[in-house]
C-alpha cells in the first residue's frame, strides 16, 4: 500500500492522470484485501503503519474520487453486460422461432394487467413462486390456436387472449422442467396421484362420473349436446380425471388417450392444473382438488414450498 | 369448450365428429376455442372427418 501511495505523489505532480488512476485503483484493491483479511482474523485494521509522508488528505481524497468512479464503471458494465445477454439470447430464441420473444416486462399492458390481478388472489406458494420467475421467462405470442411452454428454448408461447390462468398454467411447466418436480420420486407426485385414484375408484364403486356428481353437484352442467361436463373453473380437475383414466373420462377438458400415453404426461399436466387451480384460487375447486385428489394436493403444496 | 354460435349446421358436424372419435370437438384442454370464428371451428371439424384426425391434429 506504501509503495502505491509513493506512485500516487509521483503520478500527482508529474500531472500523469493514467499513472494516478493506475496507483489509485491498486492502491484501493489493497485496502479491500487487507480489510476482509483482519475481518476473517477477527483483528483491527492498522493503517497508521500504511502512513507516507507526502500522501496528504488532498491525495486520499482524489484517490477515493478516482476509485468510486471505477467502481461505479465496474457496476454498470455487469448491469450492461446482463442485459446485453438478455437481448442477444432472446434474439437467438426469435430467429430459432420465426417469432419475437420478449421479457415479461415487454408484454403487452393489458396480458400483464390481467395476469398481475390473478397472482393478487393466487395462493401465497403460487403467488411466491410465479414472482421468482415470471421476469427471469422469455415470452413469444403464439400464432396458434393454443399456449404452450416450449422445454428445448425455454419459453412461453402465449396466445394474447389466453386467460392469466393458462399463463400459469404454462409456468407451472416452467417450473418444473426446472426444478424437475415431476421426473423425481422424492416428491411422490406419480405415486399420490394413483392413491388418489385408487380411493376415489374405491369410494364410487367404479362409477367415478356418478360419485362425482352426487358429491360435487356444484361442478358440473350440460353442454350443448346434453352431455354432463364440469364447469370450465374446473378444467384442470377434469384434465387430471382424463389423464388418470387414460382419456376413459371426458368431462369437457381432456387430452386425448395417446397423450397421456407419454411417459410422464400425467405427472406434468396434472402439476400444470394444479397451478392452474391455485392460481385461480376458486374457493369450490380448491375445495374439491383437496377432497378428490388428497394425496396429489398435499405432495404438490409440499414440493411447491420447496421451489425457491 | 366453443362458446360461440351454434346452428344446425354445426350441431350435425359435433354429431358427425362424436360418432368417428368418441367425444365432441370442442372439448380438447389445449385447444383455445375462443380464439376460432365459427367458419374456422367448421372447416376444422370438416377437414378431421375428411382426413380421419383428431381435431388438436389439425388446429394450428
Amino acid at each position: 500500500m506504501r509503495k502505491q501511495k509513493d506512485r500516487c505523489i509521483v503520478a500527482d505532480a508529474a500531472g500523469d492522470e493514467e499513472s494516478f488512476t493506475a496507483a489509485s485503483i491498486k492502491l484501493r484493491r489493497q485496502k479491500d484485501i487487507y480489510e476482509d483479511f483482519c475481518k476473517a482474523a477477527d483483528s483491527y485494521t492498522q493503517y497508521e503503519r500504511t502512513y507516507v509522508a507526502g500522501y496528504d488528505r488532498r491525495l486520499a481524497g482524489k484517490t477515493g474520487a478516482v476509485t468510486r468512479k471505477q467502481r461505479e464503471f465496474e457496476k454498470a458494465q455487469i448491469v450492461m453486460d446482463s442485459d446485453i445477454g438478455d437481448k442477444l439470447r432472446r434474439a437467438a430464441k426469435s430467429a430459432a422461432i420465426q417469432a419475437k420473444v420478449v421479457s415479461y416486462d415487454e408484454l403487452d399492458d393489458n396480458v400483464k394487467t390481467s395476469f398481475e390481478h390473478g397472482l393478487k388472489n393466487a395462493h401465497p406458494e403460487v403467488k411466491r413462486a410465479i414472482n421468482a420467475i415470471k421476469d427471469k421467462t422469455d415470452y413469444a405470442y403464439s400464432p396458434k390456436e393454443r399456449s404452450f411452454y416450449d422445454p428445448s428454448l425455454n419459453y412461453v408461447s402465449l396466445r394474447k387472449d389466453a386467460p392469466s390462468g393458462t399463463m400459469a398454467h404454462e409456468l407451472f411447466h416452467k417450473i418444473d422442467h426446472m426444478n424437475k418436480i415431476t421426473d423425481s420420486p422424492e416428491h411422490g407426485i406419480s405415486k399420490a396421484l394413483h392413491n388418489d385414484w385408487e380411493n376415489l375408484l374405491n369410494k364410487s364403486n367404479g362409477d367415478i362420473v356418478g360419485y362425482l356428481v352426487d358429491s360435487h353437484p356444484e361442478a358440473f352442467t350440460f353442454n350443448r349436446s346434453g352431455k354432463i361436463v364440469f364447469k370450465e373453473n374446473y378444467r384442470g380437475i377434469s384434465d387430471i380425471i382424463s389423464g388418470l383414466s387414460g382419456d376413459g373420462i371426458n368431462l369437457g377438458y381432456h387430452h386425448k388417450a395417446e397423450y397421456w400415453s407419454q411417459s410422464g404426461a400425467l405427472e406434468r399436466e396434472a402439476w400444470a392444473q394444479f397451478g392452474r387451480v391455485y392460481f385461480d384460487n376458486d374457493p369450490d375447486v380448491v375445495k374439491m382438488m383437496k377432497s378428490i385428489f388428497t394425496n396429489f394436493d398435499n405432495n404438490a403444496i409440499m414440493a411447491l414450498k420447496g421451489v425457491k | 369448450m366453443w362458446k360461440g354460435r351454434f346452428d344446425e349446421e354445426l350441431r350435425l358436424l359435433f354429431d358427425e365428429y362424436e360418432k368417428k372419435f368418441g367425444c365432441d370437438p370442442d372439448t380438447y384442454e389445449e385447444i383455445a376455442y375462443y380464439a376460432m370464428s365459427y367458419d374456422e371451428l367448421a372447416e376444422y371439424i370438416k377437414e378431421c372427418l375428411e382426413k380421419g384426425v383428431e381435431i388438436d391434429e389439425v388446429v394450428n
